[in-house]
């Protein structure tokens, strides 16, 4: 099981027609024209109102995917249910759209519900937990299996590895693992609960702005799920430790500039997760931050270096609760504090975020999840 | 007494080093006992690491930043790599160069 799943059931009620029973199977169409959260929430919905353990239909086929992490939220959906409910569910998807952002479907264990089938089903479940094939890697890192303390080494050591044997540069191949590792650590050791995180490599792309070029993305999502939202525990710090540390007296006077305008659309939320990517604004080891001498608090800060660099800029966002907050290339800029202003000005304790950077989850994510996705061009020497 | 200490992992199969937990782990497993901070400490990482990310060498070296601080690191530890540690592309196996990634990476 994955830690904490039911939350994202608990959290997202009843939102879906009463579920139809056709032929001893519950069947839900999907009527929406893109696969994203709000479709997911849905889907959620009518999983919440099933009441007698029998078969399930998903009908997909129309649909166009709209991200990674949607499609991966569905993977979840049907993992917890499989895993809760003993029931074989089946997934239409022949026909659903994808492009350089979602073709990991092509090699998502969804695919192996194809069939009200017990042994499909089994091997979804296996799928689900860890997978290295081709263009496809998967792993649930489980915290409580994390005995050695290595299992983030592990991961990153896989994803730069699966990522080298698909010739993606060295350069690339550890920026994208190091910062893959450094969330999987914020979920293993901050939030303490199991992290999903599944990488595929889209390979021979073009950009119609250049068509002699050969790109190939590399799309991530990674998941955890959690009563702590991203930012819960620095606010929680931050209230206690105050201005006690200097990096933490900086938040003050930015929380002084940003309480201000707060409002339906930027609201203390998205203050606390914007300052959980500030370098040294850190939920690990609190004594060690009132004594001011903590080494740690950088790891969201490579993943700012890393997306600033290489990232598709309408690909990449993280979601926790009802908040989506986008990376965009133009306001990812570090100042020299290394803090991140996500505005133009590249100035978080003076200026507010870009208005359009912060938006409202339909689907409430109980943890943190992260679409992600770098887009390269490919080095004519190594095809 | 020599102070130098041959870092060894019990997954030989990990090329790659992560998180700040498992460096304040393998400090106090293979250092903290018997380190003497007095003396020049010569630490070497083996041949099948490759990468080190930053929060692995934050939590690795909590301890001895807290002890005699990133300018003493600076003065009297030696870091070597029995291999080569890829950092951006280049591949260091130069102990000046490898110290320097170490110290960048203390000071963030």
């Amino acid at each position: 099981m994955m830690n904490g799943a039911d939350l994202l059931f608990a959290s997202n009620a009843n939102h879906a027609p009463r579920p139809k029973i056709i032929n001893s199977v519950y069947v839900y169409t999907c009527k929406s024209v893109f696969l994203d959260l709000q479709e997911i929430k849905r889907i959620i919905g009518f999983f919440n109102q099933l009441k007698v353990p029998i078969p399930v239909t998903l009908d997909l086929r129309h649909v166009r995917l709209f991200d990674k992490l949607s499609y991966t939220f569905l993977e979840c959906i049907c993992y917890r249910t499989i895993l809760q409910k003993h029931i074989t569910i089946k997934v239409l998807l022949f026909g659903a759209e994808h492009n350089i952002r979602t073709v990991g479907i092509t090699s998502s264990p969804l695919l192996l519900l194809n069939a009200h089938n017990i042994e499909n089903r089994n091997r979804f479940l296996k799928q689900f937990e860890s997978e290295l094939y081709r263009n496809h890697y998967r792993k649930l890192v489980k915290a409580a299996d994390n005995i050695d303390g290595d299992a983030v080494s592990r991961v990153m050591t896989d994803v730069k590895s699966f990522l080298g044997n698909l010739f993606v540069e060295t350069e690339c191949a550890t920026m994208v693992s190091d910062a893959v590792a450094e969330l999987v650590d914020n979920s293993l050791e901050h939030a303490e609960t199991d992290c999903l995180v599944d990488v595929d490599v889209a390979q021979d792309y073009k950009k119609p702005t250049d068509p002699n070029g050969k790109y190939y993305g590399v799309n991530v999502a990674i998941i955890n799920f959690s009563t702590d939202l991203l930012g819960d525990r620095i606010k929680q710090i931050h209230q206690r430790e105050n201005n006690k540390n200097p990096w933490y007296a900086m938040l003050s006077e930015a929380r002084k500039n940003h309480e201000l305008h707060w409002n339906e659309q930027y609201t203390e939320k998205d203050f606390y997760m914007m300052a959980a990517f500030q370098r040294k604004i850190t939920s690990r080891r609190p004594e060690e931050i009132t004594e001011g001498k903590t080494t740690g608090g950088t790891g969201l800060t490579s993943l700012i270096n890393a997306l600033s660099s290489k990232s598709d800029t309408y690909n990449c966002y993280v979601t926790t609760g009802d908040r989506i907050l986008q990376f965009q290339h133009d306001t990812l800029e570090l100042n020299s504090d290394d803090w991140v202003g996500f505005n133009l000005e590249k100035d978080f304790i003076n200026a507010l975020p870009e208005p359009d950077l912060l938006k409202q989850n339909k689907l409430f994510i109980p943890g943190v999840a992260y679409n992600l996705t770098f887009v390269l061009k490919e080095k004519e020497e190594i095809r | 007494m020599k102070n130098m200490f041959e870092l060894t992992f019990k997954d030989k199969s990990l090329s790659c080093l992560s998180g700040n937990t498992y460096g304040r782990k393998i400090f106090k497993e293979q250092l903290y006992d018997t380190i003497n901070y007095d003396v020049p400490i010569h630490i070497v990482f083996p041949k099948y690491i490759s990468s080190i990310g930053s929060s692995f060498i934050q939590g690795f070296f909590a301890e001895l930043v807290s002890r005699i601080g990133i300018e003493g690191i600076n003065e009297s530890v030696t870091i070597t790599t029995q291999g080569a540690i890829h950092i951006g592309t280049k591949s260091i196996t130069d102990a000046q160069e490898l110290k320097e990634y170490f110290i960048k990476c203390l000071s963030l």
